[in-house]
């Protein structure tokens, strides 16, 4: 019998291997096999106390579920505290063509998200898609619905958008984060790069639910600012966590 | 015999010619993998002997993935503890019905980066590449017929980056397929095949063996 022998069998989990003479013959020479027999029993007794029973990792639908639920938490929140000035100030197709984005920018970081946070998971959908429709495609879309202009209080109103999104962002990325803990991350800048980007698009649906106002420099830069914050955030808090464990 | 120097092809690198390969360790095993889901699922359920099988059927695996990435004993026992450790805190993370050993390597490899990461932010910059030789009964390599080229693969191997090494050792040793090694190391595919490549090219030319392009793409696709 020779070592890979030994480690053929355990690893076939074949019973007899135990009391087999050839093993006996094979550990009374062999240190790195004895080694290996005791390292593993020494593994196995030091779990054995540990166990208790937890639940699996719940299905794609649920962490997709889960991500929606916490962007209708925040726009419910949002319709409380703030009112509905926004929403109903915008036309039927802005508030589609501003649904069907908010709904891929959920969707896209749900599921990117829910790769992230388990190990050697499949990633359906890169990392960097989310981040991609909130930072560019969000200004995109704005050029494309709003009208050009910057209102009449374009600095003071913007500032209190910006401070009011931040503060959303990050309510909503540190009851993600709470969630993230009960996952294995491999790459924390890049679960904190998507933990950011979900906390900034829970953000921009409520700024666009209670901000009445419409000009698209307002809506681009003050709003998009804030979810870009949140993202840029997320990342350098995830780099510096990664870098110091 | 090992043919691993001469011809670095889907099955004889490291390992015996396809004729008189016996399945083992260092080899996939179909049977093992089919297996795991089933352990995992029960280790999740607090089963005790359940848990007790997964290591042992395990723990050879990641111990020689350990010893062919640290050559250190010592310190392949510490990455064997920490790593398990950290396999149980995360067994939630594992969604029944998938791969096990992907899941696993994404876990041991993720602790030999954090180790890395400890050891270069400690003050202290101790040796830690222990020679095998001072360990002979230790030493992996007895078990893969080291005559001839082998102690020239082995040199080969340990002078190609850390990435490409612990891909090849994963498409090669552990006999994994490319999209399982990408799901272990957290990258894509052609990126697997791009390292793999550069690998086999590095090898080749530390071993003087002329290059064999075909081959090498049919053996990644």
């Amino acid at each position: 019998m020779t070592c890979a022998d030994v480690d053929r069998r355990l690893s076939e989990g074949r019973e007899e291997l135990t009391n087999s003479p050839d093993l006996q013959t094979h550990l009374s020479h062999c240190d790195r096999c004895v080694r290996l027999l005791k390292s593993a029993q020494s593994i196995a007794a030091l779990l054995q106390p540990k166990l208790k029973r937890v639940r699996p990792w719940p299905p794609l639908w649920a962490s997709v579920a889960a991500a929606f639920a916490l962007a209708a938490l925040f726009a419910g929140m949002q319709i409380l505290g703030a009112g509905t000035a926004g929403w109903t100030g915008l036309n039927i197709p802005q508030v589609l063509l501003l649904a069907v984005w908010a709904g891929a920018v959920i969707l896209a970081a749900a599921v990117s998200l829910d790769s992230a946070l388990r190990p050697a998971a499949r990633a359906p959908v890169p990392s960097w898609l989310p981040v991609l429709l909130l930072t560019l495609g969000f200004p995109a879309l704005s050029g494309v619905l709003f009208p050009a202009g910057t209102g009449d209080r374009f600095v003071p109103e913007g500032l209190e958008c910006l401070l009011g999104g931040l503060m959303i962002a990050a309510f909503a990325g540190g009851i993600t984060y709470g969630v993230a803990a009960y996952g294995y991350v491999t790459d924390w800048a890049r679960t904190g790069m998507l933990i950011g980007g979900l906390g900034g698009a829970v953000a921009l649906i409520a700024l666009q639910i209670s901000c009445p106002d419409h000009y698209f420099a307002h809506v681009a830069v003050w709003h998009g600012l804030a979810s870009g914050v949140a993202v840029l955030t997320g990342w350098l808090a995830g780099r510096r966590f990664q870098r110091t464990g | 015999m090992i043919t691993a120097a001469v011809t670095l092809g889907r099955t004889a690198f490291l390992m015996p010619a396809a004729s008189d390969r016996d399945p083992s360790p260092l080899t996939g095993n179909p049977a093992l993998s089919a297996v795991l889901p089933g352990l995992m699922s029960r280790y999740q359920n607090a089963d005790a002997v359940a848990a007790d099988e997964l290591v042992r059927r395990v723990h050879p695996i990641l111990t020689r993935y350990y010893y062919a990435l640290t050559n250190s004993p010592a310190l392949v026992e510490d990455l064997l503890q920490e790593c398990w450790l950290r396999i149980h805190r995360a067994r939630a993370t594992y969604r029944p019905g998938e791969p096990v050993l992907p899941w696993m390597f994404a876990i041991a490899r993720h602790t030999r980066v954090d180790q890395y990461r400890r050891w270069r932010r400690s003050a202290h910059r101790e040796s830690s590449i222990d020679s095998l030789a001072a360990h002979p009964s230790l030493d992996p390599r007895p078990a893969m017929d080291t005559h001839l080229q082998a102690e020239a693969v082995l040199s080969a191997l340990a002078a190609i980056p850390g990435g490409q090494r612990e891909v090849l050792l994963l498409l090669k040793v552990r006999d994994m397929s490319v999209e399982e090694v990408a799901r272990a190391t957290g990258a894509t595919a052609p990126a697997v095949k791009q390292k793999a490549y550069r690998a086999y090219q590095a090898i080749r030319r530390a071993l003087g063996v002329p290059s064999r392009k075909r081959e090498e793409a049919d053996d990644l696709r």
